[in-house]
């Protein structure tokens, strides 16, 4: 009896003990941190002189900034400018190279992937040897001198074509995993019943694979709002790549600017206010993807 | 066997002693210096030091701590109670008032006392701070104006004939004319901070009052700035580039550059960039008077600062006022390969012969250099400088390419530094 009761309590505090390193390094990490950066949003501080309470002032110099507002569209731009290529053509591809039928599978996988592993900051050198004005080998073949790294508009084209040309292997190889989720018996009987392919894909592969485009839609999204390193390396101009142009800023690079000049109250009120707007969006995100499972 | 082991003990004992006594007796005290960029070019300066004075190599060992924004880090150790700075670091003029006005930094007065006749008041002035040296100067970034002299020739333009912008314009129109692919300058779409601090400490422009309200849109000089950028950027005489661009870099070497207004920093950059065969070619002249601006210089030049937390602080001082301030060390230092163009910041060194060698550029340099060093001008930097930029290069930018007037570009600028700054001297 007594064994059996002391196993039980083994039993019950085992799971605790396992999960117990995690919780304790998310208190210790994230939550006591986030907790700090929150309160940090509601003083002015430096780091290492006296810091003084402020109340909301951070929260309403920022919402009264117009260059806020201006790297909160970059953001969106560079989101919705790059979300329909590195969504629907690697699902294409994924959709080609996962049939059987497909010679060099292996090969053109790779291939595909391939980008994805090259490092960000040696992606970027080569998109601003090839994008510049004069020089830049794109502009030396079409013998024009378009600024594609220095004007407003075509600026944030070339970040996102460097954010597509970066970010397709990733999305490839999801969806790859995820069509082997959908079932060859499923798609058969669709085919024997008349379903043309594209009906298959459309009516059998696509709603199978929500949950996989919902990851996929919530990651990315996640990351894109977080963007800063991208614009960063592509177009910075100054000898440690520091300053970009304000037509290339995105809120994150705005929370830099303020954490890197030590106004850590309105870098922390930033920071919040970039959650409410992912938790936002992830929370629309969530709801819109979920209808059709009803 | 209790004898042996007693006397084995006893030997071992004796052998532990004795090493611990010659590690306390050649044990050196471990010095931390904080830079940017390659770390090999510190480890060439304090070697060359500690070779020309040994008793510092006999008593000190340095460690070397290299980050891509010093700053960012410092602010960081200090925050977390400073236990963690390192003794020693480099930084810019321009970043010195936020620290220094929070008494970050160590007085060095007593240390550089036995060396200050030597030195150079011009150059002294970029380390002192409410009347106290808050580093030893270590290179001052004066106004020079590169150019190709080959091409300059040709086209029969004399720098030193050049005034003023009008004058700057004319041969830029005259160069252009000669040399229809080549340009005297190049302002692009994104105007560097340098240039604005190049221009606005010379010609007394401010962006705060003495109280530190922001006065950037009733500033003669920020206006008359902003105006002659302006007229130079319309003119034509400029090539639309923008400065640490590919294009940029190439332009040094293919003639689309046959000169740019910079600062003495840029020496290092151009023979690479530029490349072996035009070695002679390029030369340095003192800038025409833009906006109204005599002299001058970019963000005043760096320190190396003795941090007043360190615990080491007598020994940084001691090895930074040698390094800097005696010509014992800036002879050894200018044997090395990295500084071998860096200017003299020492009276006795200056008037030096060797000194006179600036390698790559055209005989002369030298001269131009110290005479550019003695229309050495500093800016008044604000604690948050660097935010200011941030903010007011925006407006400069739409203002040069036509798409906002001057008067609205200041005005815009000053209502987003009184907006998100409130004012320049707060913390």
């Amino acid at each position: 009896m007594t064994k059996n009761k002391t196993k039980r309590s083994k039993d019950g505090i085992e799971p605790y003990l396992f999960v117990l390193p995690f919780v304790v390094s998310f208190i210790l990490f994230f939550m006591i941190p986030s907790a700090y950066s929150f309160v940090l949003s509601f003083y002015k501080y430096n780091g290492y002189s006296t810091a003084t309470f402020v109340g909301f002032r951070n929260y309403f110099r920022i919402f009264g900034y117009w260059h806020f507002w201006e790297s909160l569209v970059n953001t969106l731009v560079f989101y919705v400018g790059h979300f329909i290529p590195v969504f629907v053509i690697p699902f294409l591809l994924a959709l080609a190279l996962g049939s059987q039928k497909t010679k060099f599978r292996g090969l053109y996988q790779t291939l595909v992937f391939l980008p994805n592993i090259v490092s960000l900051v040696a992606s970027a050198l080569v998109f601003r040897i090839l994008l510049g004005t004069r020089s830049g080998v794109i502009n030396s073949l079409i013998g024009a001198h378009i600024p594609f790294l220095e004007d407003a508009i075509y600026m944030k084209m070339s970040v996102i074509s460097l954010m597509v040309w970066h970010g397709f292997g990733w999305f490839f190889i999801v969806f790859l995993a995820g069509l082997t989720t959908v079932s060859e018996e499923l798609k058969e009987a669709a085919s024997i019943d008349g379903a043309k392919p594209y009906q298959v894909v459309l009516h059998i592969t696509i709603p199978i694979m929500k949950p996989v485009f919902l990851f996929a839609i919530v990651m990315d999204m996640i990351s894109t709002l977080k963007l800063f390193v991208e614009p960063q390396l592509l177009l910075g101009t100054s000898s440690n790549a520091k300053t970009i142009p304000q037509a290339g800023d995105t809120i994150i690079t705005l929370l830099y600017d303020n954490l890197n000049n030590g106004v850590y109250g309105t870098a922390s009120a930033i920071g919040w206010i970039l959650f409410l707007i992912i938790l936002g969006v992830s929370i629309l995100q969530f709801r819109v993807l979920q209808v059709g499972e009803d | 066997m209790k004898k042996m082991i007693k006397t084995t003990a006893l030997v071992l004992a004796v052998f532990l002693l004795s090493f611990q006594l010659s590690i306390a007796q050649t044990a050196k005290t471990k010095l931390t210096f904080m830079g940017w960029g390659a770390e090999g070019r510190y480890h060439e300066l304090f070697d060359a030091t500690f070779k020309a004075y040994p008793e510092l190599s006999a008593k000190y060992e340095m460690n070397y701590v290299m980050e891509s924004d010093t700053l960012a880090k410092l602010r960081l150790q200090l925050a977390a109670g400073g236990s963690e700075v390192p003794d020693m670091m480099e930084i810019n003029y321009s970043d010195t008032a936020e620290f220094a006005s929070q008494g970050v930094f160590a007085d060095l007065s007593k240390a550089a006392q036995p060396y200050q006749s030597n030195t150079m008041p011009e150059v002294m002035k970029l380390a002192q701070f409410n009347g106290k040296l808050i580093g030893v100067p270590i290179q001052t970034k004066t106004l020079i104006w590169f150019y190709r002299k080959d091409l300059f020739d040709q086209a029969g333009i004399d720098p030193a004939k050049i005034r003023n912008t009008e004058d700057f314009i004319a041969a830029g129109r005259k160069l252009h004319a000669k040399f229809p692919k080549s340009y005297i300058w190049n302002l692009g779409s994104q105007t560097q901070g340098y240039i604005i601090a190049e221009i606005a400490s010379g010609n007394g422009a401010r962006f705060f009052d003495a109280k530190g309200n922001y006065v950037i849109d009733t500033d003669p000089g920020v206006r008359a700035m902003l105006l002659d950028l302006k007229k130079i950027k319309d003119s034509g005489v400029v090539v639309d580039m923008n400065d640490w661009t590919p294009d940029w870099n190439k332009a040094f070497s293919d003639g689309t550059l046959a000169s740019t207004l910079c600062a003495k920093w840029l020496a290092d950059f151009i023979p690479d960039y530029a490349g072996k065969d035009l070695s002679g070619k390029w030369a340095m002249a003192l800038w025409p008077s833009i906006a109204g601006a005599q002299g001058g210089s970019e963000s005043g030049g760096s320190l190396f600062a003795v941090l007043d937390k360190s615990r080491n602080k007598a020994a940084a001082a001691d090895i930074l006022t040698k390094m800097w301030m005696t010509k014992k060390a800036y002879d050894a230092i200018r044997q090395t390969k990295t500084f071998a163009a860096w200017s003299p910041i020492l009276k006795d060194a200056a008037a030096a012969p060797e000194a006179r060698a600036i390698p790559y550029f055209a005989p002369g340099a030298f001269d131009t250099e110290m005479a550019a060093l003695k229309q050495f001008k500093l800016f008044t930097f604000s604690p948050k400088y660097n935010q200011e930029l941030k903010i007011l290069l925006p407006y400069v930018d739409k203002c040069l390419a036509g798409t906002m007037s001057a008067d609205d570009a200041l005005k815009g600028a000053q209502k987003d530094m009184v907006q998100t700054l409130e004012n320049a001297l707060s913390q």
